[in-house]
């Protein structure tokens, strides 16, 4: 059963990314220049407002870093919360665990995250980036945004099967969340006096574990590195857990 | 008929129920749940009925059985196949089963319309747990047989019906079950390739050890059939030889 489900979740994720980058005709380069040409109309835009209070590389690798793994926390979110119910046809014809769907969209999410930030890589080399030892933390960083997009999708996929306007719900939440989170606003921007309250939202420290290491080529506080682990694997218990209560329940409702 | 000594397939059902509770109101809402909670706003009725679609069902089954399930709309025969799948899990009592089970309904199997004729083809084989480049063996011989050689890497969004059904078909049964459910399928798309259809339909049926089937028609049951479930309000009423349970069941109507 194990096997099986890795069967469908493999292919699922491979017809994914063939479905979006067959569906122009630039294909991946076009997946590419997407954020790049995002990322420079921003740069443009925001670096007067933030251009004293950036790390070493600047404005322009504080977005490269938090901007990408935000869109992929919003698309694992976003898309996720959708997945149950898109799958009703599936479910109601074979029996396979629910749990494939948010997984589905998180391993999307966090693939097409990965892709672009290797190609990407290459161009901010041109905008001051340079690697240092501390970017050995990625593969935690990502594997963190993995746990908690998965955990919160799973959460809501299920809550939209029973609550149909959670899903726009969560669509204006996520649009509130980027104006909370330090996404635009550099880490070192923020102000003292705010920075408590910056403090209580997860997305902070997930974030902070890209921040650092792209922008100010340093590892993040430990601080950040320890409640990145947990809030992500709280995270993503709780959706397992969630699963694993409305499992057999789900299919009545869809 | 083949002797299926060799087959391990079996299907216990002990004391099963399954309950289906419709709700009055389909489309609850978060909003009204989380303002009913605080007393903030009417409180959405959240009425719902019971409906016992399987009750107190014991049945076996064993390899070289070819079960008809008969019954009135609503008796409960889809909803017996779905928890032998393992769709329902049952509200009371238990399934025992082994073997690997294909259901064959009428849903679909959810193709979809972007991906290509031969993408459909492997997500069909993957959802029963068939590799991709096992499927893609098997690919020649399906889209051959589903008459699609030409429209193998066409979308299927552009399939027309009779199409996509063909091509369904053809996927799902190119997969050796040990346990074969359907429900009200045999065969399917235009009328020439029904015949086709109801051929391989025959052969997967002869090879397949276990196979429960739902039909309206008493013809289709009579020919594959040699065992018939007759259910009604969720109960079995009969369980016997094919001409007794038919004859007894059709009589059923007439009074």
């Amino acid at each position: 059963m194990a096997n099986s489900s890795l069967v469908i979740v493999q292919n699922f994720l491979r017809q994914d990314l063939a479905l979006k980058y067959r569906r122009s005709v630039l294909g991946f380069v076009w997946s590419l220049l997407n954020p790049i040409l995002m990322l420079s109309a921003m740069t443009v835009a925001f670096s007067f407002l933030f251009s004293r209070d950036t790390g070493p590389g600047g404005f322009a690798l504080h977005l490269f870093a938090c901007l990408l793994p935000w869109q992929c926390l919003t698309a694992c979110i976003g898309q996720g919360s959708k997945a149950l119910i898109s799958g009703e046809k599936i479910l109601l014809q074979v029996a396979i665990p629910i749990w494939i769907f948010p997984m589905r969209r998180a391993l999307f999410a966090i693939t097409e995250y990965t892709l672009s930030l290797l190609a990407l890589a290459i161009i901010v080399w041109f905008v001051g980036f340079r690697p240092s030892w501390s970017l050995l933390i990625l593969p935690l960083s990502v594997l963190c945004l993995f746990g908690f997009g998965y955990g919160i999708a799973a959460i809501s996929s299920v809550l939209v099967v029973y609550y149909r306007d959670t899903e726009h719900l969560i669509s204006v939440i996520l649009k509130a969340w980027f104006y909370v989170t330090p996404v635009l606003l550099p880490f070192t921007a923020i102000p003292e006096n705010l920075l408590p309250y910056f403090k209580l939202n997860p997305a902070y420290y997930l974030l902070q574990m890209f921040d650092s290491p792209i922008t100010l080529s340093e590892l993040p506080p430990v601080e950040t590195i320890v409640l990145a682990v947990v809030i992500s694997s709280v995270a993503a218990l709780a959706g397992s857990l969630v699963v694993a209560r409305y499992k057999d329940e789900i299919v009545f409702r869809l | 008929m083949k002797s299926f000594s060799d087959s391990n397939a079996k299907i216990n059902l002990v004391d099963v129920g399954l309950d289906f509770r419709s709700y009055e109101n389909r489309r609850p809402s978060l909003k009204a749940a989380l303002l009913g909670a605080l007393k903030l706003g009417a409180k959405e009725s959240n009425a719902k009925q019971v409906f016992r679609a399987l009750d107190g069902v014991h049945l076996s089954f064993s390899p070289g059985d070819r079960v008809g399930i008969v019954g009135r709309n609503g008796a409960g025969k889809s909803s017996l196949l779905r928890v032998i799948a393992g769709i329902y899990r049952p509200s009371h009592g238990s399934v025992e089963l082994e073997g690997f089970v294909v259901p064959l309904f009428q849903v679909g199997l959810g193709f979809q319309p972007e991906l290509t004729g031969e993408e459909n083809v492997e997500q069909a084989g993957a959802l029963f747990g068939i590799s991709r480049e096992e499927m893609l063996k098997r690919a020649d011989a399906i889209f051959e047989f589903a008459e699609l050689e030409k429209f193998r890497q066409t979308p299927v969004k552009y399939y027309s019906r009779g199409m996509g059904m063909r091509l369904a078909f053809t996927s799902v049964t190119s997969i050796q079950p040990e346990i074969l459910l359907l429900d009200e399928v045999f065969g399917g798309g235009d009328q020439g390739f029904r015949e086709k259809a109801v051929g391989r339909m025959e052969e997967l049926i002869e090879r397949t050890p276990i196979v429960i089937t739902v039909s309206h028609s008493m013809n289709i049951l009579r020919r594959i059939a040699n065992r018939i479930l007759w259910l009604e309000g969720g109960k079995v009423i009969m369980d016997g030889p094919v001409d007794e349970v038919i004859e007894a069941y059709e009589k059923g109507f007439e009074a």
